[in-house]
């Protein structure tokens, strides 16, 4: 009897244990190997925290700095010593290679009267000629000095509708100097629901045959996901940047820039929503890779360059 | 007989070191570190190109530097950033660290006193009873909050993160701390506060990142310049965004009052509960499609919320991949409309508080702000702060309607409710 309880008691005391051991802390299996090393840490605080321009003394750290690189795009566009000559068009079309995967099918869960039974998830939208919709091209990290006036005055409102349950542009790319006029042409509500990375974010009922209005102080690097929470299946992606210099491909896919800086080289970028940034492309027949979707060009003052791209219809899995 | 007490004692010592060792082994405090929001990265991660162990290395020993650890964390000297006007250091350091008592009897190490074990050492929302939990608890790093007195987007301000503090959160697993003394709430709102915004810097960073070319450090000996000004914007944008909330603060609309509970007759005051039951229903406000014909919550029940949605890509073998980096309690489960019906206000009962959830949406919750009227443009369809009242009062009302009471649910209140009242 006696025994029975000791051994019960410790029994007690070791579940104890192990209950401190699974509530008293974080004991999960770290799956991140990267701990924090003290040495680059307090380096790295110092550099952070140190007070005006003076140049921190010695390595940051050995083990950094193995990678030197040429310092990415991020200082490309920054050099004042050289301005733009004047200003050029880029244009061109984006074509498919290949049979296009199939759109996938879509579940209309609710009111079918409105929305139609069936639908497909417009992602790919390519045209009779092979010439693929939807696809964004615009310059990265224009200085606002370079730009063309006519790439900063725009200011009429930005119309974005939708209809049967269908966002009616699939790619909204607008200038932060445009108020987007977010319109309702259905008999019934919509909600239309953004998180924008820099700018404001918007979840608004539009109510049927009405409309809301979304302005944003700051541009986006990336599009962003655009949703009706009450009819999940809809889609679009918005893209609010500071300057013009931005095209969305038509239904032939052709797409043009006009007045962009030249004489001084630029970064371009090509984003579609499935492989998001366009990475694998031949340019007038040469295989090229854009790098997260990055090129670079120079243009001639008052020139037009044609852009010729294809794409492998793989790269649309 | 003594003999066996000492067994007895021996026994007890050895269960007790037994015990202690067991619990330590999960406690290496030296060891304990915020963790990588390894979801985040691997959602981010080039399909092409995955990010290099030095790069991921280089982002913690960034994160390192700018927050510190949970025994030590780290408030960035940065006038210019000003992270010291939003946490207090001093306060920071009572929440932090081991759990112990001084001298005085003051209690240190609030955080893993009171919060950890739901909410995680990281904010992760993945502490070691979360399994246990529904809803889960909340995982602060993306610096969403639903509960609040701003809109979508807007952070919460600290009034709102005390009162969620002081009364808990009904409806969840959340509880009161109503009992605690005030600067220790203070504390642990300032290092709530801290989480979010280490873990949405985070988020940031790794967008930053994954911009980069391949390979690319966040800041290395050639980037240093760079780097420490891609740092400080990242640090400064969220930081901004917290300093902000207080002047994002919606302001009530005076209700009119014919509809103010305080001073409307009882006829009033039905009269202002039957035009919030048309408003509830019909195609402006449009609550019935989430919410339910019936005020339930069952109109739309098969979405995420945005915590959740992250972790569903439809690609089955990349959603369990990313659970399973997630180390997040499953299963995974849906965003469930309010049942209105309940009485039970997650962000609180007060009309004030529900006022709120209707002019400011509700932040990861898919809750739209309703459309309201615009003075310029009479042919606008939308709400007016009258009718905003009307379906507080309506909401307010619902609790009480003999549905509601289940011993008196029947076949005919069914018919009866989708009709107007």
């Amino acid at each position: 009897m006696q025994t029975r309880s000791t051994g019960s008691s410790i029994s007690k005391i070791v579940l104890a244990g192990a209950l401190v051991f699974t509530l008293g802390c974080d004991n999960r299996v770290s799956i991140d190997r990267y701990a924090p090393n003290s040495q680059s840490v307090s380096k790295l605080r110092s550099l952070l925290e140190e007070s005006g321009d003076e140049d921190l003394d010695g390595d940051l750290d050995g083990d950094l700095s193995e990678e030197s690189g040429d310092g990415g795009a991020r200082t490309e566009n920054d050099s004042p010593a050289t301005n733009p000559t004047g200003y050029a068009t880029l244009r061109g079309q984006v074509i498919i290679r290949g049979v296009p995967p199939a759109n996938p099918e879509l579940t209309v869960s609710r009111d079918t009267d409105m929305c139609g039974t069936s639908a497909q998830d417009l992602q790919l939208v390519v045209g009779a000629n092979g010439g693929i919709q939807n696809v964004l091209i615009y310059a990265e990290d224009i200085p606002e000095a370079w730009c063309n006036p006519s790439a900063l005055e725009v200011s009429e409102d930005f119309i974005f509708d939708q209809k049967n349950c269908v966002f009616l542009t699939r790619v909204a790319a607008f200038q932060t100097s445009q108020k987007m006029k977010i319109l309702n042409s259905d008999p019934k509500g919509h909600n239309t629901d953004f998180s924008p990375r820099f700018g404001a974010s918007y979840n608004q009922l539009i109510a049927a045959g009405g409309y809301g209005y979304y302005q944003t102080e700051a541009e986006e690097k990336q599009p962003v996901s655009v949703k009706c929470a009450i009819h999940p299946w809809m889609q679009a992606w918005l893209f609010p940047r500071s300057n013009g210099y931005f095209a969305v491909t038509d239904a032939e896919g052709n797409f043009e820039v006009p007045n962009l800086p030249a004489g001084v080289k630029i970064t371009l970028r090509a984003w579609h929503e499935i492989p998001k940034y366009i990475q694998n492309v031949t340019v007038s027949g040469e295989k090229q890779k854009w790098s997260k979707g990055r090129f670079n060009r120079t243009l001639e003052a008052d020139g037009v360059l044609d852009l010729s791209v294809t794409i492998d219809a793989g790269e649309f899995d | 007989m003594k003999f066996k007490t000492e067994t007895n004692n021996s026994c007890f010592r050895f269960g007790l070191c037994l015990a202690l060792a067991v619990g330590m082994l999960g406690c290496g405090n030296e060891t304990l570190r915020f963790h990588l929001d390894m979801v985040w990265i691997r959602s981010n991660e080039d399909p092409e190109v995955a990010f290099q162990p030095e790069q991921l290395q280089n982002l913690s020993n960034v994160l390192g530097a700018v927050f510190g650890t949970p025994n030590k964390p780290h408030v960035l000297q940065d006038s210019d950033i000003g992270v010291e006007k939003l946490v207090n250091r001093d306060l920071l350091q009572l929440a932090a660290g081991p759990v112990w008592n001084d001298p005085q009897g003051k209690s240190h190490g609030l955080y893993r006193k009171h919060c950890a074990h739901c909410h995680g050492v990281s904010g992760d929302g993945a502490g070691s009873t979360a399994a246990y939990l529904n809803p889960y608890p909340r995982d602060y790093r993306r610096g969403i909050f639903k509960f609040k007195s701003t809109p979508k987007g807007e952070k919460p301000t600290n009034s709102d993160l005390e009162k969620t503090l002081l009364e808990g959160i009904p409806g969840t697993s959340m509880p009161s701390f109503v009992l605690l003394p005030d600067d220790e709430i203070a504390a642990l709102v300032d290092y709530v506060k801290f989480l979010s915004i280490r873990g949405e810097v985070e988020r940031n960073l790794v967008l930053e990142l994954s911009d980069l070319e391949e390979g690319e450090l966040l800041v290395s000996d050639e980037t240093l310049e760079d780097g420490k000004e891609l740092i400080q914007d990242a640090v400064s944008f969220v930081v901004n965004r917290w300093s902000r909330a207080e002047s994002k603060v919606a302001i009530p609309a005076a209700c009119p009052s014919s509809a103010d509970p305080r001073t409307a007759t009882g006829e009033e005051m039905e009269r202002s509960i039957t035009r919030g039951y048309h408003l509830f229903h019909g195609v402006i406000a449009n609550c019935f499609t989430c919410h339910g014909e019936t005020a339930l919550g069952d109109g739309q029940l098969d979405l995420f919320d945005d915590w959740t949605e992250e972790l569903q890509p439809k690609d089955p073998e990349r959603h369990a991949e990313l659970m399973s980096l997630a180390q997040r309690p499953q299963p995974a489960r849906n965003l469930r409309p309010r049942n209105l019906r309940l009485g039970i206000y997650r962000g609180g009962r007060r009309p004030l508080d529900i006022y709120w959830r209707l002019i400011n949406g509700i932040d990861g919750a898919k809750m739209p702000q309703v459309p309201m009227v615009d003075p310029n443009d009479p042919g606008k369809p939308g709400m007016s702060d009258s009718d905003l009242w009307d379906l507080i009062n309506y909401v307010r009302s619902l609790p009480y309607e003999t549905l509601s009471r289940p011993a008196y649910q029947s076949q005919t209140d069914h018919v009866q409710l989708t009709k107007p009242l």
